[in-house]
């Protein structure tokens, strides 16, 4: 297959663009860790979390208070709140937190892996104004059910897509985690989703962080990555189905081919996090070593305004596979997740020359 | 230091602007974390109501898309709003005479277009004469 051709230019205005967004820096993709409890216990987990988590979930009124100064600074409608966890959908007071957020003008959506995500729970979170959600599937019913380590989840996680892939309005994709065991199942996954109207498709690998670091066999090998950037250039052309691969490496000269836009890495430019024990971070999969604050001592938007500068300023991620690299200013050395600690090498590069 | 920065924050707004008219795409603003779900994109339909039988713009009627009002047309019936939503491949507009005969009464019109077309539509509504 041939690889979509490079454009210098479009590369180029897409550095200044780049440079402009992290100087603004407008927060407006905001993730809650709203608990760490959990009803699967799956072999990637980037969290590493339990079924009885040992840290309480958080209180709404104490993330509502610290939102207040974010209200006042942006429109409504202007920010998104990720509700995550854990399992947000265990927590039974979601739908009336989303209600909450609406009335101050924000607006929210949740990442699940559908086990709870049934007709009644699917209408109440839509009366209480969900905007967007995302569902994780990995790989066909047996590779997925493996991977998650329960015998339903595969059709839970499918009924779920089906009630929301249907919902006029809502914005919504599947997530499937790319590893050894499901790389050969893609195509036919495709046709799977298709058939059950599903339309919105994102891909990425599994990040060696979490319960993932201790296995393997769930990380891609050089080969397979590349094979999975192909399927995505391929079904791109094929126009069937929106797929894309998540913003989560760069990945030279797929670039073109594999999303809408290039690989830019927006923790702490424009994505935040509030953590479940009210550390303020960005992305919840960046290593707890970048915690900026803590919103029972800070003001969320002081540090928003003031640190993060490890987030903007990435000149620090050049070293290690980096430091020679001639594509470093349009990688900017990966993403944040990728880093284990300021000061050391991204774990793992997606560069294909 | 207080006037720089506000002229640097302003030169910043506008090279934003630039990137957003001249890509031609919401999509270089609309992101999602890569372990989060999709913010949804903002459509920005727009185009030009027309009386069907003398091509003449209509004013004052209210532009729908999945009944959400949109917009009401401008004296050169004109209209153009935001909605959001990414997960369809056509949209249904409804076009409602709201403001009964002060700029003539037109039937309810209602009508599917495909998403490539809803930065340009042209709608056509037909005249209710007084006298039929």
């Amino acid at each position: 297959m041939k690889t979509p051709k490079r454009s210098p230019f479009k590369r180029w205005l897409f550095r200044i663009f780049r440079k402009n967004e992290t100087a603004i820096r407008e927060l407006n993709y905001l993730f809650w860790e709203c608990t760490w409890r959990c009803n699967l216990s799956c072999r990637h987990c980037g969290s590493d979390c339990q079924s009885e988590a040992h840290v309480p979930d958080m209180p709404f009124t104490d993330f509502l208070h610290a939102l207040e100064p974010l209200e006042k600074r942006y429109p409504r409608d202007t920010v998104i709140i990720a509700i995550t966890g854990g399992e947000p959908l265990l927590r039974k007071d979601l739908a009336a937190c989303g209600k909450a957020l609406r009335e101050h003008g924000f607006r929210w959506g949740i990442v699940t892996n559908g086990m709870l995500y049934d007709t009644a729970r699917h209408q109440e979170l839509i009366a209480a104004g969900l905007s967007s959600v995302t569902v994780s599937l990995d790989g066909l019913e047996e590779t997925h059910n493996w991977l998650r380590g329960h015998p339903e989840s595969y059709q839970r996680a499918m009924n779920a897509l089906r009630l929301i892939a249907h919902t006029r309005g809502l914005s919504y994709d599947v997530v499937t985690c790319v590893h050894q065991r499901n790389i050969g199942e893609l195509a036919q996954l495709k046709e799977e989703l298709l058939a059950n109207g599903i339309r919105n498709w994102r891909l990425f690998t599994i990040a060696p962080i979490g319960r993932a670091a201790c296995n393997d066999t769930l990380q891609l090998t050089r080969t397979q990555l590349e094979e999975m950037l192909q399927f995505i250039a391929e079904t791109r052309q094929e126009g069937r189905i929106n797929i894309t691969f998540s913003c989560e490496a760069y990945t030279g000269k797929y670039e073109e081919g594999i999303r809408d836009s290039y690989f830019f890495c927006r923790a702490g430019i424009n994505i935040g996090s509030v953590l479940i024990d009210g550390s303020i971070s960005a992305c919840p999969n960046i290593n707890r070593s970048f915690v900026q604050g803590n919103i029972y001592q800070d003001d969320l938007m002081e540090v928003w305004d003031n640190k993060f500068q490890v987030m903007r300023d990435r000149a620090w991620m050049r070293c290690g596979p980096c430091a020679k690299c001639k594509d470093f200013t349009q990688c900017l050395g990966g993403a944040m997740h990728l880093h284990p600690a300021l000061g050391q090498p991204v774990l793992r590069c997606y560069k294909f020359s | 230091m207080k006037i720089l920065e506000r002229i640097r924050n302003k030169k910043q707004r506008i090279l934003r602007a630039l990137f957003g008219t001249f890509s031609a795409t919401a999509l270089m603003f609309t992101f999602q974390a890569c372990y989060g779900m999709p913010p949804g994109i903002f459509i920005q339909p727009r185009g030009q109501v027309l009386d069907a039988e003398t091509g003449e713009p209509v004013e004052g009627l209210e532009v729908n898309l999945w009944m959400t009002p949109i917009d009401t047309t401008d004296h050169e019936g004109y209209f153009a709003g935001q909605y959001q939503d990414y997960s369809n491949i056509e949209y249904r507009v409804d076009v409602i005479d709201i403001d009964s005969t002060e700029n003539g009464l037109y039937e309810r019109m209602d009508t599917m277009i495909p998403v490539s077309q809803l930065q340009d539509m042209e709608l056509k509504v037909q005249r209710i004469h007084e006298d039929s």
